[in-house]
């Protein structure tokens, strides 16, 4: 090569080794030491910040069944400005959507430049809008709350908006933690606009939104919530409300109101259904106050059960008026146990005379009359008494049988409670615990012990008066449970006018309030009915109902509930027709032989098996059909046998 | 010219010496090739390494976004599921399903059997 075009070649590599050293040097330098400014021009084009809203958490009832939840519903959007054909747009819109053709249009001349054209629609709509491209027109998932049961619970839950704000209930009482916190991010998007970090998805997903575990029991409340319908509906009472509470750690187990309404749907109802009447609502008492004037009574060692009042033979003049007792009874000497037996206005109010005011007064503001109980429910009343300075013998002697004081469902059974507590009163509440979306625990929220408004001598004393309520001569006998020992008492209150500032002569308030097994108190049971036509005394009309719960609850709770007398079973009739023998599984040194059990109902086979300790698991319905170990095998102690159900034969019956 | 500088012109004269410089010269200047083209090729390798590395973050980055949305649909349907079964264990669909299909009651205290 001649030496010339060497030097020439020579001199063009190293022309481009510079080049190409200056586009690396370059490259490198903007990759690792680029300016502040060139960085944020770059992240301008690919980053964007992004605001994530939190799904709502849900809501479950004591043993973990959804009562509320939030889903992803589409919404259906349109950017009037970008779309070119308004009437052809419409016309489309109107034929998936269904929904008017000219409200759509409408929508779409707007001058905004976003309008929603409809909120959380059917996801097959959603769908078929999506699939047809429109220049516009565009769809987004909103969390949507839905209440799987309807108007079950719906006064303790209450409801969110279409915005996702709790507007009632627990909803609004925990509706920070339930709606967790709304996050903005920075994340980065291509060309196409889709994103490139995962990280904003993660943290959308798992989000600061909190669960929570309500105290109630879905079966317990829904039993409730069907009794007092059908209750109110044949008294032809207005409304009606009822509450189950754990009297020793203050937990709700069921709350209802009737009429009630469907959460799903809230903006159908009215006011007067959707509002909590147990614990926004205030009426007087009536008789069932009388048994906090004894336990205070018997605390203050005022008097004994029994120690005897003069009651007057039924009128009583006292403040220039007459106290008459209910149904016109005349009452000449009772004793404190007798007058809560009987429920007597006289011997109540000359008690409560005994007494005298500030006695009074103080206890029933130690059993939590007159101010807030602390459940965590919106909307509480406090009740009325008038100030301590302004009563007059009349009141003292009214306030003893429930007049001239209001109070509230759930101050009442929470009273009731610290009586059934041995006299510890506890403050009520709904949630018992919130976790985080692991489900691990974040806050429980256990029992709290308010005071010890009685000993635990005096309420015991008490209990025992209350059990005489249900006695076969007592106020309350219809509230009795065969082969339970129950403490009750019976309200019956007139309802006071607010226009003439006297008393309705035909309306009134009944009630009926007590507690199950008397000797061991689970559970603590309120019913008020208000303004039951016909019959309308606590002891008819509310007691009943207490006596319906009190066993279906103590059922659902797993505590038996043992009748004296046996009713006759559907079952042996059903045996005698189908002539099978029921057989019995026999020990064999420590082990049981498991006989044939075909032909028998469910019933008899668990009945069978109660008596020894193997476990048993059913499968289908009918009468056995399979069994796993089959017949005449040997199992030990401890293990499970499988048995399998079918619809019997037609003929023979197994 | 002193002696020692004519023997240096004559030694460099000599044709097999200029022949011998003329070839040491050559392989100076293709040493100094070589070592710049495969300096140029480390570097483009480096940057092409560095290029596919980011590649390949976005391209996993996008796999990982996908696999996201598809874990979010999929808790969005396990939702919709549990939503499903409690409208249809809901006590009162069951209750007008007992009673008005199958006829059944309540059951009495007697009838209640507890299984352990």
């Amino acid at each position: 090569m001649p030496p010339q075009r060497n030097i020439r070649l020579i001199i063009v590599f190293i022309l481009i080794l510079f080049v190409y050293g200056l586009i690396a040097g370059r490259a490198f330098q903007l990759q690792f030491f680029a300016d502040r400014k060139i960085v944020n021009l770059a992240e301008r084009q690919y980053q964007r910040m992004i605001k994530l809203k939190p799904k709502r958490g849900a809501v479950y009832d004591r043993n973990g069944n959804e009562l509320a939840l939030s889903l992803d519903i589409p919404s259906v959007y349109a950017r009037p400005r970008l779309v070119k054909a308004p009437f052809q747009t419409a016309d489309k819109l109107s034929r998936m959507l269904n929904m008017p053709r000219d409200q759509i249009l409408a929508k779409l001349k707007s001058k905004n430049s976003f309008v929603w054209l409809t909120r959380q629609v059917d996801p097959g709509k959603a769908e078929i809008v999506s699939n047809i491209k429109m220049r516009g027109i565009g769809i987004v998932n909103e969390g949507r709350r839905i209440y799987p049961h309807g108007s079950l619970a719906s006064h303790i839950l209450g409801f969110a908006g279409v915005d996702g704000r709790g507007l009632e209930g627990v909803e609004r009482k925990y509706d920070e933690i339930l709606r967790g916190e709304e996050h903005s991010v920075m994340s980065d998007f291509d060309a196409l606009g889709r994103p490139i970090s995962a990280a904003p998805l993660l943290r959308g997903a798992y989000t600061s939104a909190h669960f929570l575990y309500l105290t109630i029991n879905k079966s317990i409340q829904y039993f409730v919530e069907r009794e007092l319908g059908n209750a109110v509906e044949e008294s032809g009472a207005d409304a009606g409300s009822a509450v189950v509470m754990v009297p020793r750690t203050g937990e709700i187990l069921a709350l209802a109101n009737y009429p009630s309404y469907d959460p799903n749907v809230f903006r159908r109802s009215s006011l007067l259904e959707r509002r909590n009447r147990a614990v926004t609502d205030m009426f007087e008492p009536g008789s069932t106050m009388k048994v906090f004037v004894a336990a205070i009574a018997l605390e203050e060692k005022v008097a004994t059960p029994r120690t005897r009042y003069d009651c007057e033979n039924g009128e009583f003049k006292i403040g220039g008026r007459v106290i008459r007792e209910a149904q016109g009874h005349r009452w000449k000497n009772l004793t404190l146990a007798d007058i809560i037996k009987v429920s007597s206005n006289i011997g109540a109010a000359k008690t409560a005379l005994q007494m005298g005011k500030g006695k009074l007064y103080q206890g029933l503001r130690s059993f939590g009359f007159g101010v807030p109980t602390g459940i965590d429910l919106p909307g509480e009343a406090v009740g009325l008494t008038q100030p301590r300075e302004k009563w007059t013998p009349l009141t003292l002697s009214t306030v003893a049988f429930g007049q001239g004081i209001s109070v509230t469902a759930i101050q009442l059974v929470t009273a009731l409670s610290a009586i059934a507590n041995g006299g510890k009163l506890m403050r009520p509440f709904i949630v018992r615990q919130e976790v985080d979306y692991r489900g691990v625990s974040v806050r429980e929220f256990t029992p709290q012990a308010v005071s010890q408004v009685v000993s635990p001598e005096t309420a015991a004393q008490v209990r025992e008066m209350m059990v005489r309520v249900t006695d076969p001569d007592g106020t309350g006998s219809l509230a009795v449970i065969e082969g339970m020992r129950v403490a009750g008492k019976t309200g019956t209150a007139q309802k006071p006018d607010v226009m003439t500032g006297g008393y309705h002569p035909d309306q009134y308030v009944a009630s009926f309030f007590g507690f199950a097994p008397a000797d061991d108190p689970k559970l603590a049971v309120l019913v008020v009915m208000d303004n039951a036509k016909g019959s309308y005394f606590g002891g008819t009309v509310a007691a009943p109902l207490f006596r319906k719960i009190v066993t279906h609850a103590l059922n659902a709770e797993g505590i038996r509930v043992t009748a004296k007398q046996q009713a006759p079973r559907k079952s042996v009739e059903v045996r005698s027709l189908r002539a099978v023998e029921v057989p019995f599984i026999r020990r064999v040194g420590d082990r049981y032989m498991i006989p044939s059990l075909r032909g028998l109902t469910m019933r008899e086979v668990a009945e069978l098996f109660n008596e020894v300790p193997v476990k048993v698991r059913f499968r289908g319905s009918g009468v056995v059909r399979d069994q796993n170990p089959p017949a005449e095998s040997m199992v030990s102690a401890g293990a499970t046998c499988v048995i399998t159900f079918a619809q019997p034969d037609s003929e023979s019956g197994i | 010219m002193t002696n020692h500088k004519k023997v240096y012109k004559v030694i460099l004269e000599n044709p097999r010496v200029a022949e011998f410089h003329s070839r040491k010269k050559k392989s100076v200047s293709t040493q100094i090739t070589l070592v710049s083209l495969l300096l140029i090729g480390v570097m483009t390798g480096s940057m092409l390494f560095y290029v596919w590395s980011r590649v390949k973050v976005v391209e996993l980055n996008y796999a990982i976004v996908e696999l996201t949305q598809l874990e979010q649909e999929l808790l969005e349907q396990n939702r919709q599921f549990r939503l499903q079964l409690a409208a249809m264990t809901s006590p009162t669909r069951l209750d007008m399903m007992a009673t008005n299909k199958f006829n059944m009651n309540w059951p009495t205290n007697e009838q209640i059997v507890r299984l352990k």
